[in-house]
Protein backbone atom coordinates (compact mmCIF):
# COMPACT_ATOMS: atom_id res chain seq x y z
CA UNK A 1 0.00 0.00 0.00
CA UNK A 2 2.72 2.47 0.96
CA UNK A 3 4.78 1.54 -2.10
CA UNK A 4 1.80 2.55 -4.20
CA UNK A 5 1.58 5.89 -2.39
CA UNK A 6 5.29 6.56 -2.85
CA UNK A 7 5.01 6.02 -6.58
CA UNK A 8 2.49 8.88 -6.65
CA UNK A 9 5.16 11.33 -5.52
CA UNK A 10 7.96 10.59 -7.92
CA UNK A 11 8.89 10.84 -11.55
CA UNK A 12 7.30 13.36 -13.85
CA UNK A 13 5.22 15.06 -11.17
CA UNK A 14 8.35 16.46 -9.55
CA UNK A 15 9.95 17.29 -12.88
CA UNK A 16 7.01 19.17 -14.30
CA UNK A 17 5.68 20.92 -11.21
CA UNK A 18 7.36 23.28 -8.76
CA UNK A 19 4.69 23.10 -6.06
CA UNK A 20 2.87 19.87 -5.29
CA UNK A 21 0.34 19.59 -2.48
CA UNK A 22 -0.30 16.10 -1.15
CA UNK A 23 -3.63 15.68 0.60
CA UNK A 24 -3.90 12.73 2.97
CA UNK A 25 -6.34 11.69 5.72
CA UNK A 26 -5.09 12.79 9.16
CA UNK A 27 -4.63 9.22 10.37
CA UNK A 28 -2.20 8.57 7.50
CA UNK A 29 -0.16 11.76 7.79
CA UNK A 30 2.47 10.09 9.99
CA UNK A 31 3.05 7.34 7.40
CA UNK A 32 3.17 9.91 4.62
CA UNK A 33 5.75 11.98 6.53
CA UNK A 34 8.13 9.04 6.48
CA UNK A 35 7.58 8.34 2.80
CA UNK A 36 7.88 11.95 1.68
CA UNK A 37 11.00 12.41 3.81
CA UNK A 38 12.66 9.61 1.86
CA UNK A 39 12.14 11.58 -1.34
CA UNK A 40 12.96 15.06 -0.11
CA UNK A 41 15.86 13.90 2.09
CA UNK A 42 17.68 12.77 -1.02
CA UNK A 43 17.07 16.04 -2.86
CA UNK A 44 18.05 19.36 -1.23
CA UNK A 45 16.23 21.32 -3.95
CA UNK A 46 12.88 20.05 -2.70
CA UNK A 47 11.45 21.78 0.32
CA UNK A 48 9.11 19.62 2.42
CA UNK A 49 6.49 21.42 4.46
CA UNK A 50 3.59 20.13 6.51
CA UNK A 51 0.62 22.50 6.35
CA UNK A 52 -1.04 22.37 9.74
CA UNK A 53 -4.25 24.36 10.11
CA UNK A 54 -4.36 23.79 13.88
CA UNK A 55 -6.40 26.64 15.39
CA UNK A 56 -6.15 28.98 12.40
CA UNK A 57 -9.41 30.19 10.89
CA UNK A 58 -9.97 29.50 7.18
CA UNK A 59 -8.76 32.88 5.90
CA UNK A 60 -5.65 32.90 8.11
CA UNK A 61 -4.81 29.37 6.93
CA UNK A 62 -5.25 30.43 3.29
CA UNK A 63 -2.94 33.44 3.82
CA UNK A 64 -0.40 31.17 5.55
CA UNK A 65 -0.46 28.65 2.68
CA UNK A 66 -0.10 31.40 0.07
CA UNK A 67 2.84 32.85 1.97
CA UNK A 68 4.58 29.48 2.40
CA UNK A 69 4.17 28.56 -1.28
CA UNK A 70 5.35 32.02 -2.33
CA UNK A 71 8.48 31.67 -0.16
CA UNK A 72 9.34 28.37 -1.85
CA UNK A 73 8.82 29.90 -5.30
CA UNK A 74 10.86 33.00 -4.49
CA UNK A 75 13.72 30.77 -3.28
CA UNK A 76 13.50 28.95 -6.65
CA UNK A 77 13.01 25.63 -4.93
CA UNK A 78 10.49 22.90 -5.49
CA UNK A 79 7.93 22.37 -2.75
CA UNK A 80 6.25 19.24 -1.54
CA UNK A 81 3.50 20.21 0.89
CA UNK A 82 1.54 17.74 2.97
CA UNK A 83 -1.92 18.68 4.11
CA UNK A 84 -4.62 16.85 6.09
CA UNK A 85 -7.76 16.21 4.10
CA UNK A 86 -9.88 17.15 7.13
CA UNK A 87 -8.36 20.67 7.14
CA UNK A 88 -9.72 21.44 3.69
CA UNK A 89 -13.15 22.75 2.86
CA UNK A 90 -14.32 23.56 -0.67
CA UNK A 91 -13.00 27.14 -0.65
CA UNK A 92 -9.58 26.27 0.79
CA UNK A 93 -9.21 23.48 -1.75
CA UNK A 94 -10.05 25.90 -4.59
CA UNK A 95 -7.49 28.37 -3.31
CA UNK A 96 -4.89 25.59 -3.08
CA UNK A 97 -5.60 24.71 -6.70
CA UNK A 98 -4.83 28.31 -7.62
CA UNK A 99 -1.59 28.49 -5.59
CA UNK A 100 -0.11 25.06 -6.39
CA UNK A 101 0.89 23.46 -9.67
CA UNK A 102 -0.51 20.07 -8.72
CA UNK A 103 -2.72 18.64 -5.98
CA UNK A 104 -2.61 14.91 -5.32
CA UNK A 105 -4.90 12.90 -3.09
CA UNK A 106 -2.80 10.24 -1.39
CA UNK A 107 -3.39 7.60 1.23
CA UNK B 1 -15.23 21.54 -19.10
CA UNK B 2 -16.08 24.41 -21.46
CA UNK B 3 -13.37 26.87 -22.43
CA UNK B 4 -13.97 30.61 -22.50
CA UNK B 5 -13.74 32.18 -25.96
CA UNK B 6 -11.15 34.92 -25.51
CA UNK B 7 -10.78 36.00 -29.13
CA UNK B 8 -13.03 39.08 -28.84
CA UNK B 9 -11.53 40.29 -25.56
CA UNK B 10 -10.01 43.28 -27.36
CA UNK B 11 -13.50 44.55 -28.23
CA UNK B 12 -14.23 45.48 -24.62
CA UNK B 13 -12.82 48.28 -22.45
CA UNK B 14 -12.98 46.04 -19.39
CA UNK B 15 -13.49 42.32 -18.97
CA UNK B 16 -13.95 40.21 -15.84
CA UNK B 17 -13.10 36.56 -16.40
CA UNK B 18 -14.51 34.09 -13.87
CA UNK B 19 -12.64 30.80 -14.19
CA UNK B 20 -12.16 27.51 -12.38
CA UNK B 21 -9.16 27.89 -10.05
CA UNK B 22 -7.30 24.92 -11.54
CA UNK B 23 -7.63 26.37 -15.07
CA UNK B 24 -6.75 29.93 -14.11
CA UNK B 25 -3.08 29.89 -15.13
CA UNK B 26 -3.88 28.34 -18.52
CA UNK B 27 -6.53 31.00 -19.12
CA UNK B 28 -4.14 33.80 -18.11
CA UNK B 29 -1.64 32.49 -20.68
CA UNK B 30 -4.39 32.32 -23.31
CA UNK B 31 -5.40 35.92 -22.55
CA UNK B 32 -1.78 37.05 -22.90
CA UNK B 33 -1.52 35.19 -26.19
CA UNK B 34 -4.53 37.16 -27.52
CA UNK B 35 -3.41 40.61 -26.27
CA UNK B 36 0.37 40.30 -26.58
CA UNK B 37 0.62 42.65 -29.57
CA UNK B 38 -0.01 45.55 -27.11
CA UNK B 39 1.94 46.40 -23.93
CA UNK B 40 0.52 44.66 -20.85
CA UNK B 41 0.75 45.79 -17.23
CA UNK B 42 0.53 42.46 -15.38
CA UNK B 43 -0.48 42.77 -11.71
CA UNK B 44 0.91 39.50 -10.33
CA UNK B 45 -0.80 38.37 -7.14
CA UNK B 46 -0.68 34.56 -7.29
CA UNK B 47 3.00 33.92 -8.04
CA UNK B 48 6.23 35.92 -7.96
CA UNK B 49 7.75 37.30 -11.16
CA UNK B 50 10.55 34.68 -11.08
CA UNK B 51 7.97 31.89 -11.34
CA UNK B 52 5.76 33.54 -13.93
CA UNK B 53 8.39 34.59 -16.46
CA UNK B 54 9.86 31.14 -17.33
CA UNK B 55 6.38 29.65 -17.60
CA UNK B 56 5.24 32.35 -20.03
CA UNK B 57 8.39 32.05 -22.11
CA UNK B 58 8.08 28.26 -22.09
CA UNK B 59 4.55 28.68 -23.37
CA UNK B 60 5.78 30.78 -26.31
CA UNK B 61 4.43 34.11 -25.03
CA UNK B 62 6.39 37.27 -25.89
CA UNK B 63 7.35 38.92 -22.61
CA UNK B 64 9.21 41.98 -23.92
CA UNK B 65 6.10 44.14 -23.67
CA UNK B 66 4.87 42.83 -20.34
CA UNK B 67 5.44 45.14 -17.36
CA UNK B 68 5.05 43.31 -14.05
CA UNK B 69 3.68 44.71 -10.81
CA UNK B 70 4.89 41.91 -8.51
CA UNK B 71 2.90 41.84 -5.26
CA UNK B 72 4.37 38.54 -4.04
CA UNK B 73 8.20 38.54 -4.03
CA UNK B 74 8.92 41.11 -1.32
CA UNK B 75 6.08 39.87 0.87
CA UNK B 76 7.56 36.34 0.64
CA UNK B 77 11.02 37.54 1.66
CA UNK B 78 12.56 37.63 -1.80
CA UNK B 79 15.43 39.91 -2.79
CA UNK B 80 14.10 43.04 -4.47
CA UNK B 81 17.24 45.15 -4.10
CA UNK B 82 18.40 44.70 -7.68
CA UNK B 83 16.54 46.06 -10.68
CA UNK B 84 15.11 43.11 -12.62
CA UNK B 85 13.68 43.53 -16.11
CA UNK B 86 10.28 45.20 -16.48
CA UNK B 87 9.18 44.65 -12.92
CA UNK B 88 8.29 46.78 -9.92
CA UNK B 89 7.90 45.08 -6.55
CA UNK B 90 5.06 45.93 -4.18
CA UNK B 91 5.67 45.51 -0.46
CA UNK B 92 2.61 43.31 0.15
CA UNK B 93 -0.83 42.59 -1.34
CA UNK B 94 -2.49 44.89 1.21
CA UNK B 95 -0.66 47.87 -0.26
CA UNK B 96 -3.34 48.75 -2.81
CA UNK B 97 -2.35 52.42 -2.84
CA UNK B 98 1.14 51.52 -3.99
CA UNK B 99 -0.24 49.16 -6.64
CA UNK B 100 -2.36 52.03 -8.00
CA UNK B 101 0.62 54.43 -7.95
CA UNK B 102 2.79 51.87 -9.79
CA UNK B 103 0.11 51.29 -12.43
CA UNK B 104 -0.12 55.06 -12.91
CA UNK B 105 3.68 55.23 -13.35
CA UNK B 106 3.46 52.55 -16.04
CA UNK B 107 0.67 54.55 -17.74
CA UNK B 108 3.06 57.50 -17.98
CA UNK B 109 5.87 55.28 -19.23
CA UNK B 110 3.84 53.43 -21.88
CA UNK B 111 2.23 55.64 -24.54
CA UNK B 112 -0.71 54.45 -26.68
CA UNK B 113 -3.05 51.52 -26.27
CA UNK B 114 -2.26 49.00 -23.57
CA UNK B 115 -3.79 46.42 -21.27
CA UNK B 116 -3.86 45.85 -17.53
CA UNK B 117 -4.11 42.21 -16.47
CA UNK B 118 -4.97 41.39 -12.84
CA UNK B 119 -4.26 37.72 -12.29
CA UNK B 120 -6.57 37.05 -9.38
CA UNK B 121 -8.99 39.34 -7.57
CA UNK B 122 -9.55 36.43 -5.17
CA UNK B 123 -6.02 36.92 -3.79
CA UNK B 124 -6.78 40.55 -2.98
CA UNK B 125 -9.76 39.46 -0.89
CA UNK B 126 -7.53 37.14 1.15
CA UNK B 127 -5.57 40.19 2.32
CA UNK B 128 -8.19 42.97 2.13
CA UNK B 129 -11.90 43.40 2.75
CA UNK B 130 -14.22 43.05 -0.24
CA UNK B 131 -15.26 46.71 0.01
CA UNK B 132 -11.62 47.83 -0.20
CA UNK B 133 -11.00 45.54 -3.19
CA UNK B 134 -14.15 46.83 -4.85
CA UNK B 135 -13.02 50.48 -4.43
CA UNK B 136 -9.54 49.57 -5.70
CA UNK B 137 -11.01 47.92 -8.78
CA UNK B 138 -13.21 50.93 -9.47
CA UNK B 139 -10.19 53.24 -9.16
CA UNK B 140 -8.09 51.13 -11.56
CA UNK B 141 -10.91 51.06 -14.11
CA UNK B 142 -11.34 54.85 -13.94
CA UNK B 143 -7.61 55.45 -14.37
CA UNK B 144 -7.46 52.93 -17.21
CA UNK B 145 -10.23 54.62 -19.16
CA UNK B 146 -8.39 57.96 -18.91
CA UNK B 147 -5.10 56.41 -20.06
CA UNK B 148 -6.06 54.39 -23.15
CA UNK B 149 -5.82 51.09 -21.26
CA UNK B 150 -8.16 48.13 -21.36
CA UNK B 151 -8.58 46.03 -18.23
CA UNK B 152 -8.76 42.25 -17.97
CA UNK B 153 -9.31 41.01 -14.42
CA UNK B 154 -9.36 37.35 -13.49
CA UNK B 155 -11.11 35.78 -10.58
CA UNK B 156 -12.02 32.26 -9.57
CA UNK B 157 -15.41 30.67 -9.26
CA UNK B 158 -16.19 29.49 -5.78
CA UNK B 159 -18.05 30.50 -2.68
CA UNK B 160 -16.79 34.09 -2.64
CA UNK B 161 -19.38 35.18 -5.21
CA UNK B 162 -20.19 38.37 -3.30
CA UNK B 163 -16.99 40.01 -4.59
CA UNK B 164 -17.85 39.03 -8.16
CA UNK B 165 -21.32 40.51 -7.65
CA UNK B 166 -19.85 43.73 -6.20
CA UNK B 167 -17.32 44.37 -8.94
CA UNK B 168 -19.15 42.94 -11.97
CA UNK B 169 -21.19 46.16 -12.31
CA UNK B 170 -17.96 48.05 -13.13
CA UNK B 171 -17.01 45.82 -16.08
CA UNK B 172 -18.27 46.05 -19.64
CA UNK B 173 -18.06 42.30 -20.21
CA UNK B 174 -18.22 39.28 -17.88
CA UNK B 175 -16.88 35.99 -19.24
CA UNK B 176 -17.63 32.95 -17.13
CA UNK B 177 -16.97 29.25 -17.48
CA UNK B 178 -20.37 27.53 -17.59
Amino acid sequence: MMAEKTSLLGGEDLTRNDIIVLVAPKKEIRDMLVEVNKITGANPDISFIVLNKATLDDMSFTRYVHNVISQVRVARLKGLLLCAKEDLNEQIREDLEMFADLIKEVG
Amino acid sequence: MKMINLEDIGNYESTLIVEESKSLQATINNVLRVIQDKPVIYIALIKPYVSILPRLEGDGIETDKIFFVDCVTEFAGGDVSEKQGNVIFIHEPTDLTNITITVTQFFEKIPGKKYILIDALRILTIYNTEDVVSRFMQSILEKASRNDAKVVAMTTKGKHTSLTNKVSQFFEKIMEVE
